[in-house]
């Protein structure tokens, strides 16, 4: 009977290592899951995981009792051996000829069998469903991404990779306020329109380069040859690291470019206008492309020119370049045309808001109204602060000079004169601009 | 020798003897012995002419035992089987002993008597005893009735009721033989030397065997499995399998469980084990059941038989009721 016991126990523990190597088997399957989640949306989980399905299916295949009969009933049936080991171990002890004889039948059988037949290595059954967890979860999550977001990175990607470039166009702040604080202002504006994807990725590259540009002019000895060089190679990291990562709010916001002049096909159009109402009104893309902008819709745009005109607002621009992208066709031309002509004669190059009187009807649609796309397109151009040629904006900081902006001066009309420090005002500031923003206010008042 | 390898050639050599006279019918003939050695009676059904009354009697011949034969008739009274009080030449009654005071009886075409007739064995058959004016008569240990039935010829019979059918052991049904063996019966029944089987065991060798035969251990998952399908006949529990709750008016009665317990004990030792397996317990359950198990009207007019109804039993409930250690 001893030796019936001790195969017994040897039979247990190779049941319990199946056990440990199923529940290890399914507890990696979950964790793949959780692994391929955190592939698609970075959730920093840590590789030392890995070790936790070890001592829950150590704990797992411990825990269950596995009692003798059990066992015995599992002998018998992968060994063939017609309820020997189960009748010998329930009728031990008993005074039967038939009982002793069946017990030491059983035992001389058991040494003759080999353990190796017992209880084979089997997966249980709901492994193999559990085995289509890791592949299903990967295709949809790579679906997910390719229909949500096409040809772009997931969310979580594109918004580390976002931020990133925004530590880098930081950093290149800050290499540029001690030599040019003018761009140190552009790269401040372009890293906000970043993080609130107004803009392309392809725009922010186009503005570095305008940038690299102006680095390139700066007339020689005015700026650190070093400190120059510094900033055209970060510039050119940080450009590549734009491309590299492809910003997904380019999709949107061309789709919403694309979207806009449909459904600005409305009446309503006089709208508020673009709101630097400026010298160079007619962004060369926001004349474009728009099939389906309609010569009535071009008439309606015409019927405003009057306002436009009274306003310094360009009809051409609320149409074409404020509502990003409508085209205004032969048919309406004249009129888009004449507008701007008088557009741009009667804004200002200096006034940020180019307030309008309503237009034709109500104004229920979104024309005229300053998109993400103008916002750069202006911001490339009238940055506030940041003069566009040398004395053309006289900056009033508050108290601190007594100049105003030559706009004010001249009296254009309805705007308010927008000062400098009004992007800064009422924001709370980050720790790491502190300092910046400091070094660059000391350097305006010097000048 | 030990009682196993004892019985192993006692059975063998019974086997053998019988078969010297009966052709084919291999499982036929260890039912028999099952059911002799179980202490139980032996139900035979077959169409005419097909051996049921050359096996009872061949089994007689091999057994040194005590043989009647009763043939069953419309008019057959219970005194006819049981005996009666006589009155003698000193005008006292005593009692004359019946056919039903042998140890094998046969009672051929049972189905032929009236119930009330039918009904006389009951007592012999469970108590192995005749209750005559008041007076019990013991019968000679052991006590084996075979009957035989025809199945077809219904006409002017009474077909057995429910109570009389639960005293059979086993149910045997004789299939007609096929070419071979029909070749075999020929050449045994019509060559001028008749084969003729030899005595091989007696009546206190049986009871012995009975006893040892009581002893040997049934596991507890082999007692539940027997006693699952005995449940799984009954149509009124929901764990029925569904073959039973359409087709199904009564299931097998606790006679059942002990027939299969009993069976599958001596299955076991004809095995040559000391324990009883499921497999045993599958082998007589089909002899065990299947005239336990009522069908309804439904079930009859499908023309379903019995032995479907076991087949899915057989079929649906497995061994084991849970897998012990599921990986």
């Amino acid at each position: 009977m001893r030796e019936l016991n001790k195969f017994i126990s040897r039979v247990r523990l190779k049941i319990r290592s199946v056990l440990f190597f199923n529940w290890l088997l399914e507890l990696y399957i979950y964790l793949s899951a959780i692994y391929i989640v955190n592939y698609f949306f970075h959730l920093d989980v840590s590789y030392y995981y890995l070790l936790i399905p070890v001592f829950f299916a150590i704990f797992l295949s411990l825990v269950r009792p596995i009692d003798n009969r059990d066992v015995a009933i599992i002998i018998d049936k992968d060994l063939g051996l017609d309820e020997r080991v189960i009748t010998s171990l329930e009728f031990n002890g008993l005074d039967s000829p038939i009982v002793k004889r069946l017990i030491s039948e059983t035992v001389d059988m058991l040494r003759n069998l080999n353990i190796k037949n017992v209880y084979p290595f089997r997966f249980r059954k709901r492994l193999k469903y559990l085995l289509l967890i890791p592949p299903l979860l990967f295709l949809s999550l790579s679906l997910y991404q390719n229909v949500f977001y096409p040809g772009e990175v997931s969310p979580q990607v594109e918004e580390s990779g976002v931020s990133r470039i925004s530590m880098d166009l930081i950093t290149l702040q800050q290499k540029l306020v001690p030599e040019r604080p003018d761009l140190a202002k552009r790269l401040e504006v372009l890293r906000k329109e970043m993080e609130e994807k107004r803009i392309t990725s392809k725009e922010g590259i186009n503005i570095l380069e305008e940038i690299t540009k102006e680095i390139d002019n700066t007339p020689a000895g005015s700026m650190d040859s070093n400190a120059m060089a510094d900033i055209k190679k970060t510039l050119e990291l940080v450009m590549e690291g734009m491309n590299d990562k492809g910003m997904s709010p380019a999709t949107d916001n061309e789709n919403s470019r694309k979207e806009e002049p449909q459904d600005s096909s409305g009446e309503g159009t006089g709208g508020k206008g673009m709101e630097a109402g400026g010298d160079k009104p007619v962004d060369e893309e926001g004349g474009k492309t728009s099939p389906s902008y309609t010569g009535e819709e071009n008439t309606s745009g015409a019927m405003s020119n009057e306002q436009g005109e009274q306003t310094g607002i360009n009809e051409e621009e609320k149409s074409g370049a404020d509502s990003a992208g409508g085209q205004i066709d032969g048919s309406a031309g004249d009129s888009g045309e004449e507008v701007e002509k008088e557009g741009s004669l009667a804004g200002s190059d200096t006034v940020e808001e180019g307030g309008t009187l309503p237009g034709k009807g109500e104004r229920d649609n979104k024309l005229g109204e300053e998109t993400g796309r103008n916002q750069v397109q202006n911001i490339l151009e009238y940055v506030p602060g940041i003069a566009k040629e040398e004395g053309g904006i006289k900056l009033k900081i508050k108290g601190s000079g007594k100049e105003t902006s030559p706009a004010v001066e001249g009296g254009t009309q309805g705007a308010p004169v927008k000062s400098v420090e009004d992007p800064v005002e009422g924001e709370s500031i980050p720790y790491e601009y502190k300092e910046m923003i400091r070094i660059y206010f000391e350097r305006l008042k010097g000048e | 020798m030990e009682f196993r390898e004892e019985f192993k050639t006692i059975f063998d050599r019974l086997r053998a003897e019988i078969s010297k006279v009966i052709v084919g019918y291999e499982d036929i003939i260890e039912q028999v012995i099952i059911a002799l050695f179980s202490g139980g009676h032996v139900l035979l059904e077959g169409l005419p002419g097909l051996g049921k009354t050359l096996m009872v009697k061949t089994l007689a011949d091999v057994l040194d035992l005590t043989f009647s034969r009763i043939q069953f008739t419309p008019d057959l009274m219970p005194s006819d089987i049981i005996g009666t009080n006589i009155m003698e030449r000193d005008r006292a009654f005593r009692f004359q002993p019946g056919p039903v005071f042998a140890q094998i009886v046969l009672a051929d075409e049972i189905n032929r008597a009236t119930p009330k007739t039918q009904s006389a064995l009951l007592e012999a058959m469970q108590e192995h005893s005749v209750t005559v004016s008041g007076t019990i008569h013991k019968l000679k240990e052991p006590f084996f009735v075979m009957a035989t039935q025809n199945p077809i010829e219904m006409e002017g019979t009474y077909p057995l009721p429910e109570a009389q059918l639960d005293r059979f052991f086993f149910k045997l049904k004789l299939n007609f033989p096929d070419r071979e063996e029909l070749m075999s019966i020929i050449d045994r029944t019509t060559n001028p030397e008749t084969p003729r089987a030899e005595k091989v065991l007696n009546g206190e060798a049986i009871e012995t065997s009975k006893i040892e035969i009581r002893g040997v251990p049934v596991a507890t998952p082999v007692k539940d499995y027997a006693v699952r399908l005995i449940l799984a006949t009954h149509p009124e529990l929901e764990t029925s399998p569904s073959m039973v709750r359409r087709y199904v008016r009564y299931g097998a009665s606790p006679r059942g469980v002990q027939s299969l317990i009993l069976g599958a004990k001596v299955k076991s030792l004809i095995e040559g084990r000391y324990n009883v397996s499921f497999s045993d317990v599958r082998y007589v359950t089909r002899p065990a059941l299947r005239h336990r198990i009522i069908l309804n009207f439904e079930g009859e007019a499908e023309g379903l038989d019995t032995d479907m109804i076991i087949d899915n039993i057989l079929e649906e409930v497995p061994e084991l009721e849970n897998e012990p250690v599921k990986p």
